[in-house]
């Protein structure tokens, strides 16, 4: 039987399959006519799901005689149980998406995220059937949850504590990671023996610090994958130690400012040319018509990759170039040895 | 509205009944449009101009009809399970439940290995992108499905599903929509071209 | 009594009763109370509110002075970041929460049909919210974003993490809003009480049914364009980047006609809440239900023919003003507008504050039909025309109708009524704002001064009606803060909670106390009629049953 919600869909159905057919008719284009008909049978499948005995729309007859309406007891009973779950999932799936939106390693923390917070969910609903007595959570938990579960859930957590402080930890210089690592061992080694020399200890407490604490660690993991890693490979220019120096030439500019080298010792400049046009490295001693040559590289065109070798000149301050674009400068400082 | 007198119940349980297969209705058709929009996108830049496929891309048929029929063949099993379990015969819906999962993954694998196959990806230009946005979203929505089917043979097999609840039936629908859409990818992206 | 009553759980202990016990924050955290949820939906919507009052404010105090400070691309994208949050993560899931509170009591039923879904989607809606305002701290998000009709490509070499971000959240704030629309769904059509057929439903239900059915047939198509624009942004832009015809049609059906839905959403559940409203306090049921009912379903299905029109006007599509599609609109709210007046006019005659706001949305709404008339006869489309008819129609309009809701169904929300004093200050902050706001937008826009510009010539009259224009923003806030300190003043009172029925009310929410308790209901009146509380009432004057009304 149609009821007034399944006639409305319906109607809406048979508007979008009379659509497409116009659509077709006045506009040879066959997308238009896919989303009516997709919108057709989208609004027939809700149209059938909301008739017949799916969606019961029946008044009670009430005869002449029939006693004045009255309150009657609640139809309803106890408020639905809440759980905590729901929570859990929407931030693993938040987790999810934000991995979906920086990069591989959160989309792997995320899907496992979203896999344990459905597997808890149903573990709560499966709690609450009436099957569930307690003589079989005993069982189960003697046979499933305590040599299974614990190690995996203890792996899991170890895992999510480990690859979120290594995101942060790769987003950081050197020496401040150490330190980081250091306070944040440190910090769940005494949080845990904090923890563990209170045995009587509020489960809501408990709940608020590992709560906090899981956050803060997602937070950190976020914050570090967002910054992205720290570049391993290329010394930052300008560094003199052993007089390698890695400069890159991109959208006609170098990549530093400022090169520093030790005088009379080599320089071994390693040239990164990543436009389409010839750059090279030269430096000049003074500016303007005045400058005199203390070294030119040979020029080459992109994407390609030279290392130019020369012994630094005098202490002193010179400018570096690139002979095919004049504004592309830098400051070239020679230190004493 | 009827003439009949009608018996009402005014205790309703805790969890109220039959509200499940309604829901999961409303979201077939949600995922209906889903679908729906993604291959009216792909028509529309069919017809934008240019040579449809474009020039070099080589698509394995073969691969795609595969697919398409695993899908189709997954309908028996779970129809078995639904079938099973109005008989109340447990292990029997189980084992329909776990071919079905067969079935599932058997799909999402072949789907992957088809991935890898293909000489172009969401980067090579929009035929590119728009298949692998079709292929990415059947793949979510056979993974979900796979997921629930888990978890009702979880529950099949925990007697926590007896005849009168709608669990298996709703998974089912599921189900079935995820066929439809493959159906209705495949006669897009394999036949339709 | 033909009605046989089978009561399988009769051994089920009585629900406990008694005053909501003290809120805890576990049980906030883990609550599936649709009346908590409502409340928590309601507080997260006016949070991103002020989010959004503030960009807003930015943007104006910009247009106040001359000179830019912020540059044109920046001015776009926090346009952008505006429009978006005050619509997806304000009124849309402001009306969500209204919804989860107040429907399950109108249909008499304690509960949700998918309560812990329901929690789930709010905190979907909430995280995700929260990553949008992120991703444009990040950032900012290239480009305009949704609110421009060309696409937005991916830049060199790939997306950047703020525009996927943005992608993503969007995502889920939008998933959010699918799972709550189709839990209200079944909500309304499986739980309600027994006696109260679709027909009897009150008004506010039957337009969160339709909205949230629309809404389960027109999210998915913004989800598949998002899924798109994600790919391209995560790929190398191989589809908008291209510019061709197709891609770009692809971004217009798929992410930007999705506004026009959306924004026919914003207004439908409080033309139902009107209705109610109307009905509630004129003491007696609505003229012509049906009429109402049709034109509710009209405006519903108008709002799936604009998005739907776009297709056929291939490349001209313009913004939601002028198409005759779009103008048919005014039919349906014209047709509920005459209803109210005429149940007003026949009815029991007390203005009370959620009356004013309502006759507040009215006359801005009309305010809005005459600027539209005027609009059409001279060119001023995409002009700052544009931005106020948006900002009268779009946002202002419907913002009316929900406070409106806040301050009828406040004895339920809050457990009793907001002081009329206050509310009536933030109505003529909120009315006052908004009428000054449109008023110097339109002058501009008949000036001939452009949308979404930083910065303007100040020789002329400009200059004049765009502090008009700041001014009205100013007062606007203003009315929002009074308003919003007055609900909270409210909800956090320590006197005693007011009295269930308040208003002599005529449908079931009103049947039980204020605030409910946890289980909403300890006893439901017999329904055999759209107005049972009135046949409560009449019975116990007359000791006789009364008539039985539309059946």
């Amino acid at each position: 039987m149609l009821n007034l919600v399944s006639k409305l869909l319906f109607t809406l159905s048979a508007l979008g399959a009379v659509s497409a057919v116009a659509y077709g008719l006045a506009v040879d284009e066959r997308s238009g006519v896919a989303i009516f008909l997709f919108l057709a049978l989208a609004a027939a499948v809700a149209g059938a799901a909301t008739c017949g005995s799916a969606v019961p729309d029946l008044a009670p007859v009430i005869p002449d005689d029939a006693p004045p309406p009255q309150r009657r007891a609640s139809t309803v009973g106890a408020a639905p149980r809440g759980s905590i779950w729901p929570l859990v999932a929407a931030g693993a799936l938040t987790a999810l998406a934000v991995g979906a939106a920086i990069g591989p390693a959160l989309v792997g923390v995320g899907a496992v995220a979203v896999v344990a917070a459905t597997g808890g969910w149903f573990a709560k609903v499966w709690s609450e059937d009436p099957t569930w007595i307690p003589k079989v959570r005993e069982r189960v938990s003697a046979r499933l949850l305590v040599p299974v579960g614990l190690p995996v859930a203890t792996f899991l957590l170890a895992a999510f504590i480990a690859i979120s402080v290594s995101r942060l930890l790769l987003a950081i210089s050197k020496d401040l990671a150490a330190v980081v690592a250091i306070v944040v061992g440190v910090t769940i080694l005494s949080v845990c023996s904090w923890v563990a020399a209170r045995p009587r200890l509020r489960p809501s407490v408990l709940a608020s610090v590992g709560a906090l604490a899981a956050v803060s660690i997602l937070g950190a993991g976020i914050a570090g994958a967002v910054a992205g890693e720290r570049n391993f490979e290329a010394h930052e220019g300008g560094e003199h130690g052993d007089g390698v120096v890695h400069l890159v030439a991109k959208e006609t500019s170098f990549n530093e400012k400022q090169v520093t080298a030790v005088s009379g010792e080599k320089v071994h400049i390693e040239f990164e040319n990543r436009d389409d046009v010839y750059h090279n490295f030269a430096v000049y001693k003074g500016e303007g018509s005045a400058a005199k040559p203390v070294f030119n590289g040979e020029g080459f065109s992109g994407e390609d990759e030279r290392t130019y070798e020369f012994t630094a000149p005098p202490p002193g301050r010179y400018v570096f170039v690139c002979d095919f674009h004049a504004n592309m400068t830098g400051e070239f400082v020679s230190v004493a040895g | 509205m009827s003439d009949a007198p009608l018996a009402l119940t005014t205790g309703g349980a805790e969890r109220p009944q039959n509200v499940m297969p309604l829901g999961m209705a409303l979201m077939v058709s949600s995922g209906t449009m889903l679908f729906g929009t993604l291959i009216a996108a792909y028509l529309r830049l069919r017809t934008a101009g240019g040579t449809w496929p474009p020039k070099g891309v080589v698509f394995d048929e073969y691969l795609g009809n595969m697919l398409v029929l695993t899908m189709l063949l997954s309908v028996l099993p779970v129809e078995w399970a639904c079938h099973a379990q109005r008989r109340n015969l447990r292990s029997q819906a189980a084992t329909a439940l776990g071919v079905a999962i067969g079935f599932g993954v058997a799909f999402l694998n072949l789907l992957s290995y088809s991935a890898g196959r293909t000489d172009f990806d969401a980067a090579s230009h929009p035929y590119g992108l728009i298949v692998t946005a079709l292929c990415m979203m059947l793949g979510i929505a056979v993974a979900v499905g796979v997921g629930m089917v888990t978890l009702t043979l979880f529950r099949v097999a925990g007697r926590q599903l007896t005849v009168g609840t709608d669990h298996l039936r709703t998974t089912a629908w599921y189900w079935h929509f995820t066929v439809g859409a493959s159906v209705a990818v495949w006669y897009t992206v394999v036949v339709l071209k | 009594m033909t009605i046989t009553e089978t009561r399988p759980e009769a051994a089920m202990p009585p629900p406990p009763a008694g005053p909501v016990p003290a809120a805890t924050p576990e049980g906030w955290f883990a609550t599936a109370d649709h009346k908590r949820l409502g409340l928590l939906y309601l507080g997260a919507a006016l949070l991103f509110l002020l989010v959004g009052g503030i960009l807003g404010m930015v943007l104006r105090t910009e247009l106040l002075s001359e000179g830019s400070g912020i540059a044109g691309d920046e001015y776009g994208r926090l346009f952008s970041m505006h429009v978006t949050v005050s619509t997806m993560l304000f009124l849309a899931p402001a009306w969500v929460g209204i919804a989860s509170y107040v429907v399950p009591l109108q249909i008499g039923s304690g509960r949700l049909a998918f309560p812990r879904l329901h929690a789930f989607s709010f905190w979907l809606f909430l995280l995700g919210g929260g990553l949008l305002l992120t991703s444009y701290v990040v950032g900012p998000p290239r480009g305009l974003g949704l609110v421009s009709s060309v696409p937005t490509p991916a830049g060199k070499g790939g997306g950047d993490t703020a525009t996927s971000l943005m992608i993503v959240s969007l995502a889920l704030v939008a998933v959010a809003a699918l799972l709550a629309a189709a839990d209200l769904a079944v909500t309304v059509l499986k739980l309600r009480t027994p006696g109260l057929t679709l027909r009897r439903l009150p008004m506010l239900s039957w337009a969160i049914l339709t909205s949230s059915l629309v809404t389960v047939l027109a999210t998915p198509v913004f989800l598949a364009g998002l899924a798109l624009f994600y790919m391209d942004q995560r790929f190398g832009g191989a589809l908008f980047a291209a510019a061709t015809l197709g891609s770009r049609s692809v971004w217009r059906h798929t992410l930007w006609l999705y506004g026009r839905p959306d924004v026919y959403l914003l207004l439908l559940p409080g033309l139902g809440a009107g209705c109610d409203i109307v009905a509630t306090h004129a003491r007696r049921p609505l003229v012509s239900p049906a009429a109402g009912r049709a034109a509710i379903v009209a405006f519903a299905f108008l709002s799936l023919g604009a998005w739907a029109s776009g297709s056929g006007v291939g490349d001209a599509i313009l913004l939601p003003t002028y198409s005759p599609l779009t103008a048919l609109v005014v039919l349906p709210v014209g047709v509920l507008v005459l209803l109210w007046l005429a149940t007003m006019a026949a009815g029991h005659r007390h203005l009370h504050t959620a009356l004013l706001f309502v006759a507040g949305f009215v006359l801005l709404a009309a305010f809005g039909a005459l600027n539209a008339a005027i609009a059409a006869a001279a060119k001023v489309d995409g002009t700052a025309w544009t931005t106020g008819h948006l900002h009268v129609v779009a946002f202002g309009a419907p913002t009316l109708l929900l406070l409106a809701a806040i301050v009828h169904w406040a004895p339920k929300l809050f457990g009793r009524e907001l002081a009329p004093g206050a509310a009536r200050i933030g109505f003529l902050g909120v009315f006052g704002g908004f009428f000054l706001m449109g008023l110097g937008s339109y002058l501009l826009g008949y000036d001939g001064a452009p949308s979404r510009t930083s910065d303007f010539d100040f020789s002329s009259d400009a200059s004049t009606f765009s502090t008009l224009s700041t001014l009205g923003a100013v007062v606007l806030l203003l009315g929002l803060l009074a308003f919003v300190a007055e609900m909270i003043r409210a909800a956090r009172s320590l006197a005693p909670p007011g009295p269930a029925d308040p208003y002599q009310g005529l449908t079931l929410e009103w049947a039980t106390s204020s605030p409910p308790p946890p289980h909403s209901f300890d006893s439901v009146p017999e329904v055999r009629s759209a107005h049972p509380l009135l046949d409560l009432r009449l019975a116990a004057e007359q000791g006789a049953p009364s008539a039985g009304g539309e059946r």
